[in-house]
């Protein structure tokens, strides 16, 4: 099984070495911009705003949810498209991408204050990396696995990863994390934007299958 | 006398595409009816709300500078288009249409209740003239308006090159939104995303006007 697994991968590797190079450069590149809008967002403190939904639920401690069962969520997605569909993995990577730069673009825009009463989130040290305050519009714990619903829609999993996003959103709104247009409008952003990463994939050869 | 034999053909083909679609033209209205009243009470609550001040990285570097003309003129302007132009030319489409505006109208109102911002305290003041005054807000800011209706028009007319008169159209009253102080930059950003979604909604949700049809 292990033998075939590698075998399969090597097939791929070798059918698209210069996507995957590629690829990962992007990634790299949009994990780095996504860190300097982060870092541009915690470094101010900037306005509270009122919430007509955080103004009637009282802020809930869901760390755990909130940190691992999300890391959970997108190690999930990314094993399940690496074993079970390598060949979805450059359009799970380039659309993670894609998504992370209009993030970035986002968050540096208007400056909301993370809601004063957010309980704090501690990441394991290995993660720090991923945790900014402020970084408010739009949410990725929401956005991020929407990527698995639009990707796998064919398939049953998809669901799971709905759900999934379904919960985040429901979390960081408990946790007061974020505000309700940075959750409601996630959903619309991540779909306009894996639409536009299908049409950019469509435009570079990538997609062979219709979407 | 028979007023059909002096009728022009192109004439008669419009009452009679018109006639054929008037329980659906009837019906998009009733639905636009229930949401712009939704999308009325929700600038006024948006408005009574205490919202905040914030401030935005575009809107500190750029204006404001005063194009109320453009704003509330060419707007007036860009939406009248959206809706004579169907009744004109595509009247068999025109339920359709309004359907599209109300959802998006609907989407908005929903959205304009979330997270209470105040309008930019620099932002130029603008008088539309009254009926349509009464239906501007001062709070309603998330998403914009104003370029989510323009930008429909992109995707309704998708069939004919007046799209891009729709997309120009929702880029420049962006950008003057902008100047203006009249938005900050996410109610701006967003509503190209959320006008798209709320199409995509509405093309499923009215498939039923398409098979009538």
């Amino acid at each position: 099984m292990i033998k075939s697994f590698i075998k399969r991968w090597k097939l791929i590797i070798k059918e698209d070495y210069r996507k995957f190079i590629f690829m990962l450069v992007l990634l790299v590149i949009a994990a780095r911009i996504n860190t300097l809008a982060g870092r541009y967002t915690s470094s101010s403190g900037w306005a509270l705003a009122p919430d007509i939904i955080l103004d009637i639920i009282p802020a809930i401690n869901l760390e755990f949810i909130f940190v691992y069962v999300w890391l959970g969520i997108i190690f999930f997605l990314f094993l399940y498209t690496v074993l079970i569909k390598p060949k979805k993995t450059l359009e799970v990577l380039f659309h993670w991408s894609l998504l992370l730069i209009v993030r970035a673009t986002f968050i540096i825009l208007t400056h909301l204050k993370t809601p004063i009463e957010a309980a704090p989130m501690v990441f394991p040290t290995l993660f720090k990396g991923l945790r900014f305050t402020n970084d408010l519009f739009f949410s990725g714990h929401t956005a991020l696995p929407l990527v698995g619903f639009f990707v796998f829609r064919e398939s049953k999993i998809r669901y799971f990863f709905l759900a999934s996003s379904l919960l985040m959103g429901f979390t960081v709104l408990a946790t007061h994390q974020h505000y309700s247009i940075d959750v409601f409008a996630a959903f619309f952003i991540a779909y306009g934007t894996f639409k536009l990463g299908q049409h950019i994939m469509k435009k570079l050869g990538w997609l062979k299958q219709k979407h | 006398m028979n007023f059909s034999r002096i009728e022009p053909a192109i004439l008669r083909s419009w009452r009679l595409e018109f006639q054929k679609h008037l329980f659906l033209i009837l019906f998009s209205l009733f639905i636009l009816v229930l949401s712009l009243v939704t999308s009325y009470n929700a600038g006024r609550y948006a408005d009574a709300a205490i919202g905040v001040h914030v401030t935005d990285l575009i809107l500190d570097n750029f204006g404001p500078y005063d194009l109320g003309w453009f704003y509330t003129y060419v707007w007036i302007a860009i939406a009248a288009v959206f809706f004579i132009y169907p009744l004109i030319f595509k009247v068999n489409k025109l339920h359709e249409w309004i359907s599209q505006f109300a959802l998006l109208a609907a989407i908005r109102g929903y959205f304009i209740i979330l997270t209470h911002l105040s309008l930019p305290i620099t932002a130029v003041a603008v008088n539309f003239p009254k009926p349509i005054a009464w239906f501007i807000f001062q709070n309603d800011l998330f998403f914009s308006g104003q370029v989510s209706v323009a930008f429909l028009g992109y995707f309704v007319f998708k069939e004919s090159k007046i799209r891009y008169f729709f997309l120009i159209s929702s880029i420049l009253i962006g950008i003057v939104s902008l100047l203006m102080h009249q938005h900050y930059s996410i109610d701006i950003f967003a509503a190209f995303f959320i006008t798209y979604g709320s199409y995509k909604i509405g093309n499923k949700l009215f498939r039923v006007f398409k098979k009538t049809n």
